[in-house]
């Protein structure tokens, strides 16, 4: 039996894992408020419209009792997430307040971490999140709910899409008097920017170091829902900001023929279709036009890019079609570390994502030459992520790249197909070339 | 996760939570009286809002 590192705050319970299997140990500090939980009907409500992880009663211990818990394919981190997904989780979040409110619960904490993406659908994770709510007390994590989601989604609408790296940084919110110095001046004339950051962080300050004792505060069960229908309201009219970006519309760009184009959506779909198993990694998605062929054959593609707008647009794509897509913010040149206390709590991208296959699909000459990788490097990407797959190489003479190299092109004469297909073959045994016709690109295929 | 929030946020929350309790009051007026039961109205049934 293993404790999860990042399941360690709750006093109410903690999930381990055992056998592959995930589990929630619950202890009797979160016992009544658990039996509540389910004995109302809100556990069986929430798991059957499929907002929160479903589960079911496992065993009784001399701890209390254990709950087996669903696992999720992939987790990814709200630092990884776009804004509408970011926005969407923070909804959950009070979508699951309002319905607890109902039941005589309340949420105890609203980090965004309690949240996860099951394809392009938010999933609340944590069940011991729930507790008996007590007429008259105040919300105790509307802090941590502005911390989480309100602070950095004005962020990104206000200031760039960008800011979402701050996620990354603070892993337990963005600090309110950070944000309230970082959100422009205009913020301090609108209403929630100014009551929910600006005052909230001068109050905040006001009281921090105070030595009196601390004021009892009521606020009436009424009181408390309007300021959360407010929340709700405020975050569903919120709009992934129209910020103009290098990759959003690449596809409109491209230089290929239609012929050419053609044959490589019909590579990518012979390659999957050979390959078709439960996961795949499109690395570089940009609008997901290849990912979405992957997820014909595959239950889950995580499809990435470093680009707010592309992943944005893959999330718009995944929820409309419903497909097995879901959307990764992933810069390769510095992908998600190792986070959180002792660096355990949050996994690095490397340690959670293995795949059955993964694509870099018109990506690895930007590694080589913006990025300024090695070919052992590139390689190393792909294998450590999956036995098998299929990249683009692009060549020194085509347009595309000599505006990448523009007049540097003697540092990257190493940059050949026969250069990287003998890289590839050091760690994988199958390699095979296949041209694209009327393009001088190829696309390499490899199996372990 | 569990978190303790400091007395400044938790009056910060009592105070904003009171403001928007008129403002929906307030609006909920202003609808009557423009004859339209708008969505603001279909919603705070919905969720027992505070001045029903």
């Amino acid at each position: 039996m293993s404790q999860l590192p990042s399941s360690f705050r709750d006093p109410a319970g903690y999930v381990f894992e055992q056998d592959g299997e995930l589990f929630r140990q619950l202890l009797p500090p979160g016992a009544a408020s658990f039996e509540r939980f389910t004995e109302s009907g809100l556990a069986q409500r929430l798991m059957e419209d499929g907002k929160i992880v479903a589960f079911s009663r496992h065993t009784s211990n001399a701890e209390g009792f254990v709950l087996h818990l669903n696992r999720l394919p992939y987790i990814s981190y709200p630092y990884e997430w776009c804004f509408s997904q970011l926005r969407d989780a923070g909804i959950l979040t009070l979508k699951l307040m309002l319905e607890a409110l109902d039941k005589g619960m309340i949420l105890k904490d609203a980090t965004a971490f309690n949240v996860a993406f099951q394809r392009c659908h938010p999933i609340f994770l944590d069940h011991t999140s729930f507790e008996l709510y007590q007429e008259g007390t105040p919300w105790r994590a509307y802090r941590q709910f502005v911390m989480h989601f309100l602070a950095p989604l004005l962020l990104m609408q206000k200031v760039d899409l960008r800011c979402l790296e701050l996620l990354r940084e603070n892993v337990d919110g963005i600090p309110l008097d950070f944000a309230s110095r970082l959100l422009p001046w205009h913020t301090w004339l609108q209403i929630n920017p100014l009551i929910h950051i600006h005052l909230h962080a001068l109050m905040e300050q006001r009281y921090s170091l105070s030595r009196k004792p601390s004021h009892k505060t009521a606020l009436p069960k009424a009181r408390l829902l309007a300021l959360i229908h407010e929340l709700h309201t405020l975050l569903s009219s919120l709009k992934p900001p129209k910020q103009c970006t290098l990759w959003a519309d690449y596809y409109s760009k491209t230089s290929y023929l239609d012929t050419s184009f053609a044959f490589k959506r019909q590579a990518v779909r012979e390659f999957c279709e050979k390959h078709k198993g439960r996961s795949a990694v499109d690395l570089g998605a940009n609008c997901g036009l290849f990912s979405q062929i992957a997820a014909e054959f595959f239950e889950l593609v995580l499809a990435a890019d470093f680009d707010g707008r592309a992943v944005e647009e893959l999330y718009r794509i995944g929820r409309g079609l419903d497909t097995n897509l879901q959307p990764v913010l992933l810069d390769l040149n510095n992908p998600s570390p190792d986070l959180g206390v002792l660096n355990e709590e949050r996994s690095s991208f490397f340690s959670r994502t293995k795949a059955d296959i993964v694509m870099g699909l018109a990506l690895i000459h930007h590694l080589r030459i913006t990025g300024n990788w090695s070919i052992g490097q590139i390689v190393a990407l792909f294998s450590k992520l999956a036995p098998c797959a299929l990249v683009e190489f692009i060549p020194l003479d085509d347009i595309q790249v000599q505006q990448l190299t523009r007049g540097r092109e003697q540092i990257y004469q190493d940059w050949t197909l026969e250069n990287l297909c003998a890289a590839f073959q050091t760690q994988y045994a199958f390699c095979k070339v296949i041209p694209i016709p009327e393009s001088g690109r190829s696309l390499i295929e490899l199996a372990s | 996760m569990y978190i303790d929030a400091g007395t400044g946020s938790m009056l910060l929350q009592v105070i904003a939570a009171t403001f928007f309790t008129v403002l929906f009051f307030f609006r909920n007026i202003l609808s009557l009286v423009k004859g339209k039961p708008q969505k603001a109205i279909q919603e705070s049934q919905k969720t027992k809002l505070p001045h029903q």
